[in-house]
């Protein structure tokens, strides 16, 4: 579904991301772990089309996708949920939701997609006419994921979820997480709260210093010698 | 020093000639609050934007006798128009660092400032010229206010124009969509917006404005190329006042300083009543440095 | 960031070269359109014949009226030409650009129109007229900066120009420093003369000229008036006015109830005129310039006031102009002014023929700024001519010891300060009068609006109609 392909990604002329490849098949939870710095954030951006790679290139669903403006690769399918949930602090719950929807063809159906996000997240239902900007950090996190649902994605790309969530907090994510995948969405999942993130998914890459530096199903992962000692503090 | 009497006789008329004034200054600059707002460009052009809307009125009026009101959506899909290459040009500016960028921005708003002025003189001359209309210097008489009729012909429209601008923010797509793009461009990349079209949407529309708010101002004004440079100070003020970027803020803020100038004239000699706005813009920003609605659009 | 990382260094334009291709191109399409608007506007023919050799009738006896003829002589005898193949350098400082332009290009177009009819007739002994035009917008400094420039770059021989009063100060501070002749067009603030400098000469009237002709015409045509309200402009030249009315209002039995200057250019003076009304005048007396000045005779009539309103000091709103932006309610009115087509003073067919030529020319009417930019040419020509040299000191001694009669504008000499002695000689009130036939002044003159222009009512040596009663 998404084949992320030996891409370079530069700041100016500092390198982030070094032959960085990576697949999300169809129905599947894809965690990306690694430690602050490691270049997840900017893998997602990349897939998004907010960077674009030097070399290298991304595919979803066969479609060349590196190079094309963010907007036209929402309307693709892919949908990123930011680190530190960029809502819009000043619209209102609805409204964040709705410009979620903002593609065309989710637009149309935007009605149906809101009921289905309320009951995803009954909270916000209760919160529609609130500002985004006042509300809780697990609210903001339900939310933020929440309006990237609206475009009703193929593929949903989440960044650091969990991150400043109280630990009930997480759960409830990681929950939401689990259900949307239920539904039928395809997630790649970034996180530093690897144990987490690898218990729910079915594949895993480590990301350090900018390249893949390992690759297994989950739970094998989970197992390995070294992302024991690195990350699990095993 | 007049006396308690004299300065409650003055204080009702000078209110409504406030809030007429502060109307019209609001519609002028409202559009120098969106552009900031969207795209953190300060176009120091605006006010000559303005003028090319007086300039087209005046055109329309002499040469194919078009009557002023009906020049409004003329000078605004005009400009509106003209904001895409006006776009272009400011494009380059936004592969800077924010803050360079805005810097960059006054130096070049202020280039197309003087170009657009010296090209107006060089088509219009440097002559004062009118737009003749009916309302010009026809007065009524409210409740012992004696009321100008372009001003309250302009007060109108000022409010008509202002009520559409905020619906169209508030509820319609794009509008939202706008609003995003001034929030948190990256995010609403991230939502299938096209921000590079909400800019070139928004400059159309910044522009417009200011060009419909020209055409209003050229019913109870004089026109000459260089009045741009007159309105954009104060333009500025009002928009720092009510919170760059937001488009309620303006309005009070337009508000606040029609008013501030008018009545200040019963206590202050004229020359000084700038003052008296300039202390009221510092003192606001003192309290409340974003301005009024700062960050709220 | 998005943005950021969309950066291409090294290809990324400077705003300012951007902003420079702005500025040229702006400048390209406003010469097109300029040029194609020229085009449209073709020049109506009008002839008018009057008698080419004047010796000018009922000159004062102080006055001579030889520099005319001499001037032509000494271009029909070529051996008298002791500066030929030299070129007098005039430095003209005007405001071209911002609010003040449209009264910077009338002084202009008068500098244009002498220096062109000048170096047409052979020059001045020889010598061809240069002109260095440099423009200061509003901004004074710059007219400083710009004289200064004229003078050690251009080596200019005299500057002229300025307007405004607040500039005259600026550049005479320079010509002063560099020892170079100054002759002014406009800046009628008495101090500019009455600061002991040598090198400035005005050829405007000052403050108190402007206040005793019209203090006496109004005091004719407003007999009752005594309490007077001024509204006078916050500017030098708003501000020395000032000064000179209530010097001089005891004289005419006034007591000024309201003097506050107001800010120039505002679009709203109702709150200024409504506390000018609650002041209880007889008489408004305004120190503006145009568009002030129409905009608030048209406001007036909004917040009530029904008292007379007049300018009072200077010629500011004396243009075609004021008449076209105040329209029929501009009817009237009196003002003071150096020169309006309208006068009979001192000779009537050469006050016609050398207006219908200006406006031939730049379709415009001679005004008050129009004629000083004449004026200063033929001062410098006389000078020239006089002196045979074109150096600084020469010129200057030359140009003090002016004593010159020009058959359209009267007499024309300097104080030993400098200033021109106007109010004996030259200064004419002018009335906005319904235009008609009057004796020698066709009925068609180019130079009305709305059916109106100003006539020369005061004194009775130039009116060409009587001073009536609004």
């Amino acid at each position: 579904m998404l084949d992320v392909s030996d891409i370079d990604v530069f700041y100016g002329d500092l390198q982030a991301l070094w032959g960085v490849s990576l697949k999300v098949e169809k129905g599947e939870i894809v965690a990306l772990v690694g430690s602050n710095g490691a270049g997840k954030t900017t893998t997602l951006r990349t897939i998004s089309g907010l960077l674009h790679p030097r070399s290298g290139s991304v595919h979803f669903l066969d479609k060349r996708i590196d190079g094309i403006p963010p907007h036209k690769i929402v309307e693709e399918g892919v949908v990123q949920v930011p680190e530190g949930r960029r809502l819009f602090p000043q619209m209102t719950v609805k409204e964040n939701l709705e410009l979620g929807a903002y593609t065309k063809e989710a637009w149309e159906k935007r009605f149906d997609t809101i009921e289905w996000v309320y009951t995803l997240f009954p909270r916000l239902k209760e919160r529609e006419k609130q500002l985004a900007g006042t509300m809780s950090g697990g609210e903001r996190q339900m939310l933020a994921v929440g309006r990237a649902l609206m475009s009703k994605p193929k593929l949903l790309m989440l960044d650091e979820p969990s991150l400043g969530l109280a630990p009930i907090l997480v759960m409830q994510v990681f929950d939401a997480v689990k259900k949307i995948y239920e539904e039928g969405v395809s997630i790649l999942l970034v996180e530093q709260n690897v144990q987490k993130a690898l218990s729910i998914a079915d594949r895993g890459y480590v990301l350090e210093n900018g390249r893949i530096v390992l690759e297994d199903i989950g739970e094998g992962l989970l197992n390995n010698p070294h992302v024991k000692k690195a990350y699990l503090g095993i | 020093m007049l006396s308690l009497e004299m300065v409650l006789a003055l204080l009702p008329s000078s209110i409504v000639y406030g809030i007429f004034l502060g109307g019209l200054y609001a519609i002028i600059a409202v559009g120098l609050s969106m552009i900031f707002g969207v795209m953190k460009v300060i176009n120091l052009a605006h006010g000559d934007f303005a003028m090319l809307g007086m300039y087209i009125t005046f055109w329309l009026l002499t040469i194919f006798g078009v009557p002023p009101l009906l020049s409004l959506p003329v000078s605004f899909a005009v400009m509106f128009a003209v904001g895409f290459p006006f776009m272009w040009l400011v494009k380059p500016l936004f592969k800077r660092p924010l803050e360079e960028m805005i810097n960059s921005s006054v130096i070049l708003t202020y280039g197309a400032s003087l170009a657009l002025a010296s090209g107006a003189q060089m088509i219009w001359t440097s002559n004062f010229r009118r737009v003749p209309n009916p309302y010009w210097g026809t007065t009524f008489s409210i409740g012992g206010i004696g009321l100008d009729m372009g001003y309250t012909v302009v007060f109108m429209f000022a409010v008509i124009v202002y009520l559409m601008l905020y619906f169209f923010l508030i509820r319609t797509k794009v509008g939202k969509a706008i609003r995003a793009v001034s929030q948190d461009p990256d995010a609403a990349a991230l939502m299938g917006i096209d921000v590079d079209r909400m800019h070139t949407l928004s400059m159309g529309i910044g522009l417009g404005l200011a060009a419909l708010g020209g055409s209003l101002l050229s019913l109870v004004y004089y026109l000459y190329p260089w009045v741009g440079e007159q309105l954009v100070l104060l333009m500025f003020i009002i928009c720092v006042l009510g919170g760059l970027g937001s488009i309620l803020g303006v309005f009070y803020g337009a508000l606040i300083i029609g008013l501030a100038e008018s009545i200040a004239v019963i206590f202050i000699p004229a020359s000084i009543k700038d003052v008296v706005a300039y202390a009221i813009f510092l003192g606001i920003l003192l309290i409340r440095p974003q301005g009024l609605l700062g960050g709220k659009m | 960031m998005y943005y950021a990382e969309r950066m291409r260094r090294g290809v990324v334009l400077s705003a300012a070269i951007v902003a420079t291709i702005a500025v040229i191109v702006g400048f390209v399409v406003g010469i097109a359109g300029g040029y194609f608007w020229g085009l449209s506007a073709v020049p109506a023919p009008v002839t008018v014949t009057t008698t080419k050799t004047v010796t000018a009738p009922g000159a004062a006896k102080t006055v001579t009226a030889t520099s005319t003829v001499t001037a032509t002589k000494t271009v029909t005898a070529p051996a008298a030409a002791p500066l030929a193949g030299k070129v007098i350098k005039v430095g003209v400082v005007q405001p071209l650009s911002g609010p003040l332009a449209y009264f910077g290009e009338s002084g202009l177009d008068g500098v244009k129109f002498a220096t062109d009819e000048i170096n047409a007739k052979g020059g001045v002994l020889g010598a061809k007229i240069e002109l260095h035009i440099e423009d200061f917008g509003i901004d004074y400094k710059a007219a400083a900066a710009a004289a200064e420039k004229l003078i050690t770059v251009d080596k200019v021989n005299v500057v002229v120009g300025g307007f405004a009063s607040g500039a005259g100060y600026t550049i005479e501070d320079v010509t002063e420093k560099y020892h170079v002749p100054y002759v002014t067009i406009g800046c009628s603030a008495d101090t500019i003369t009455a600061r002991g400098y040598h090198w400035v000469f005005r050829t405007a009237p000052n403050s108190t000229e402007y206040m005793l002709m019209m203090g006496h015409v109004l005091s004719m045509l407003y007999p009752k008036a005594k309490r007077v309200a001024i509204l006078a402009e916050n500017s030098e030249y708003g501000q020395a006015s000032l000064r000179a009315i209530k010097k001089l209002a005891p004289q005419y039995g006034w007591t000024i109830v309201y003097d506050e200057p107001y800010e120039k250019r505002t679009p709203d003076f109702r709150p200024t005129l409504q506390k000018v009304k609650a002041t209880n005048p007889d008489l408004i007396g305004l120190v503006s310039y145009l568009t002030d000045a129409a905009l608030i005779m048209k406001q007036s009539k909004e917040v009530g006031i029904n008292v007379p309103i007049s300018t009072i000091s200077g010629a500011g709103p004396q243009t075609l102009k004021f008449i076209d932006l105040t329209g029929k309610g501009a009817e009237g009115m009196v003002m003071a002014s150096e020169f309006w087509p309208n006068k009979k003073w001192p000779y009537l067919p050469a006050v016609m023929d050398i207006s219908y030529k200006f406006w031939d020319k730049y379709k415009r009417p001679i005004d008050f700024q129009a004629w000083a930019g004449i004026g200063v040419m033929y001062i410098i020509k006389d000078a020239v001519t006089r002196a045979k040299s074109l150096d600084h000191t020469d010129l200057r001694n030359a140009i003090a010891s002016t004593n010159m009669f020009l058959p359209w504008m009267g007499p024309i000499l300097f104080y030993p300060n400098g200033h021109a002695g106007w109010w004996k000689y030259n200064l004419v009130t002018y009335q906005i009068q319904k235009v008609r036939q009057v004796d020698g002044i066709p009925a068609n003159i180019p130079w009305q609006s709305n059916g109106l222009s100003f006539y020369a009512v005061y004194p009775p040596k130039a009116a060409v109609a009587a001073l009536t009663t609004p």
